[in-house]
């Protein structure tokens, strides 16, 4: 192991012991104990951008979504427990930093197949929550799960629980052969329109246009979802965060390129299916 | 020695016996015991090789031979239709059954799909077909062979599809259920199969076999890498029924159902024992009289697990064991037939007060009738236990 691997390693080693301190010691109060808790440093973090969605990693799930403990990942009260808001492929969760003040009554839910990117995602929201445990909006509403949203999405989420989904910078996956394992496919959109609810919107953005076009492709052509319109998308908040607050659009942004956006609403079903 | 058939099944009435044995297609008549058709697999394959894992890689050291082998034997709802897969090519072969004619098996179709075919299923002259990369098409019966290429999913799942079944509700409602090695069964209208109705979720382990009870359809038995099997009202997504199978074949495993070698050190360390695993490879149902059981076969044991069905729940019945291990069974009538991995092959059930093994000329005169003699191992008679997931190394 290289001395700088090291580094990282305990690196996040200790911020895995504050984890652990806040979660033992005060697992349902509002405000994390008294601990100092200071935002992650990413470099400590960094994983490479691919993963493998069909290998079998080892993977925590709950065994169907009733048995989610929903109250154990928002430290605060809601009224039911409900995730609407999913942010799939939440990266370093730049998104949904941004989009928790803008929806605070909403629970957002950012889900990454990337280990440690997922801890620095959990280690950035506890210090944010500690940070801001004495101001009105404490980011007691985003959490982020290690999971693969190409298998198990129906774990988590009930029929028609989510307004809005967000795919985000996804994986091209450019080689032909690995077309399947792009996250917007004609046959993983029906999973997704199964858990939005009617009206709920699909948000895609990404810098490559092969796969904007792929991802447009799709969904034109599935029968539950509509392209909304160019007005739609200069109207929308969420586009307008989406656009300039992720780490991947700001670092597109950094190298002068260019960012596609479609998004895309859920229509009823036929009235011949059930 | 003869090779044992891998498959078995039968028409309603019981008339005829459907059998597979490697790439050959025999089908008798059950009330004398001859051979009334015949089908031989002469494609040649490309792939007919010997698999090897790449050591270098780290990664588990196996070899799989894939041979030309016939998986698959359904008959469509009229029995005008024999479907059947082929391994050579990863084709649908679908046949028309004359059973006036010399030899019954009549090939009208054969359709490449593009990746190796894990189940089939029909229903109103549509077949559909499951595949290992998480796939489903459909391939009506009478229309023109597809080009392969052009073949779209019906609908998919992010995992190694192991079981399709087509399904109508009680307002005769057609629905596809599907099950993956990832726990999952999914519900899906049909044909507009991108609306999904519902899952089926309480399996921790690979689901291998899905079953709907002839005697009520708005039931489903599910099985695969788990100690229990569940008996759900899939219309109402509703669970009935967990029923433990562990405890009623434990002594009937061995050295087979132990985890692969090179996970046993590790899971003795954790678990302080080795635990053996069983998995589904069969579930059936037979009615006699007024009253229906469920069959239940695991893999790699030498017992049928019978359950009455009463009051809407499955009760154990009985255990009925053989002298080797079986390897597929079809209820034919009110008789089941069973094939073994053993010089005996093949044996009938018949029902007096329980199921007992019926002595009979007929089941001779199939076993005569073999035609594959083989030395080769049947270690391909048993594929359901690799497809137990094991813990991949993080990177």
């Amino acid at each position: 192991m290289s001395n700088n691997s090291n580094k990282r390693r305990l690196y996040r080693d200790a911020k895995e012991e504050t984890r652990k301190q806040v979660k033992i010691e005060t697992p349902d109060t509002e405000t994390p104990s008294d601990l100092e808790i200071s935002l992650p440093k990413k470099r400590f973090y960094r994983q490479r951008a691919h993963s493998n969605p069909f290998s079998d990693h080892a993977l925590n799930y709950p065994i169907n979504s009733d048995s989610m403990d929903w109250k154990q990942l928002y430290p605060q009260n809601y009224p039911n427990y409900q995730v609407e808001i999913a942010d799939i492929g939440c990266g370093y969760g730049g998104l949904m930093i941004q989009l928790g003040p803008e929806f605070p009554n909403s629970l957002i839910l950012g889900m990454e197949i990337r280990q440690q990117v997922t801890q620095y995602v959990e280690d950035r929201i506890l210090a944010l929550r500690q940070m801001n445990k004495d101001k009105d909006y404490k980011y007691g509403n985003i959490q982020v799960l290690r999971g693969n949203s190409m298998k198990f999405l129906p774990n988590f989420f009930k029929r028609g629980q989510l307004s809005k989904m967000f795919f985000c910078f996804p994986d091209p996956h450019f080689k032909q052969r690995k077309h399947k394992a792009r996250i917007i496919t004609n046959t993983l959109l029906s999973e997704y329109a199964y858990i939005l609810k009617e009206g709920g919107v699909i948000y895609t953005i990404t810098d490559v246009e092969d796969l904007h076009l792929w991802m447009v492709k799709h969904l034109d052509s599935h029968p539950l979802f509509e392209r909304l319109s160019k007005e739609w998308e200069q109207q929308d908040k969420c586009v307008e965060i989406m656009y300039n607050s992720t780490e991947e659009g700001k670092k597109v942004e950094r190298n002068n390129g260019s960012k596609w956006i479609a998004c895309y609403k859920r229509l009823p079903n036929p009235d011949d299916t059930e | 020695m003869k090779h044992p058939f891998q498959l078995l099944t039968s028409d309603k009435s019981g008339k005829y016996l459907f059998t597979s044995n490697q790439n050959v297609i025999q089908v008798f008549n059950f009330g004398d015991g001859n051979v009334i058709g015949e089908w031989k697999d002469e494609t040649e394959s490309g792939q007919l090789k010997t698999v090897k894992n790449d050591e270098k890689k780290g990664k588990a050291k196996f070899s799989q031979s894939i041979s030309n082998y016939i998986r698959y034997l359904i008959l469509d709802d009229s029995e005008n239709y024999l479907i059947a897969c082929a391994d050579s090519d990863k084709s649908i072969l679908i046949f028309k059954l004359d059973l006036n004619a010399s030899n019954c098996l009549n090939l009208i179709k054969r359709q490449q799909i593009p990746k190796r075919p894990s189940s089939l299923a029909v229903q109103d002259s549509i077949v559909v077909v499951a595949d290992k990369f998480g796939d489903v098409y459909s391939i009506p019966i009478d229309s023109e062979i597809s080009d392969m290429d052009k073949l779209e999913p019906i609908l998919g799942h992010v995992s190694m599809l192991l079981d399709v079944e087509l399904v109508k509700s009680k307002n005769e409602k057609p629905f596809i259920i599907t099950c993956d090695r990832d726990e999952h069964i999914r519900i899906s209208n049909f044909p507009k199969s991108y609306v999904i109705k519902g899952y089926l979720m309480n399996h921790k382990n690979f689901v291998s076999k899905l079953f709907v009870p002839h005697f009520d359809s708005s039931l489903l038995i599910s099985g695969g890498g788990d100690d229990y099997i569940c008996l759900w009202n899939w219309y109402n997504e509703n669970l009935m029924q967990k029923i433990d199978i562990r405890e009623l074949v434990e002594e009937y495993l061995d050295d087979f159902h132990l985890p692969p070698e090179r996970i046993r050190k590790e899971q003795e360390e954790e678990e302080g024992k080795l635990i053996k695993e069983t998995s589904i490879a069969q579930i059936s149902s037979v009615t006699i009289g007024e009253k229906s059981y469920v069959i239940i076969l695991i893999e790699h044991t030498p017992v049928l697990l019978f359950f009455e069905f009463v009051n809407n729940n499955l009760k154990y019945f009985q255990i009925l064991k053989f002298e080797d291990n079986i390897v597929n069974f079809a209820v034919t009538g009110d008789e089941i037939i069973v094939s073994l991995d053993s010089e005996t092959l093949v044996k009938a059930l018949k029902f007096d007060i329980e199921f007992k093994i019926d002595e009979n000329e007929i089941v001779s005169r199939i076993i005569d009738q073999i035609s594959i003699n083989t030395d080769s191992n049947f270690q391909q008679l048993y594929p359901i236990s690799s497809l137990r997931k094991r813990k991949e190394n993080e990177f």
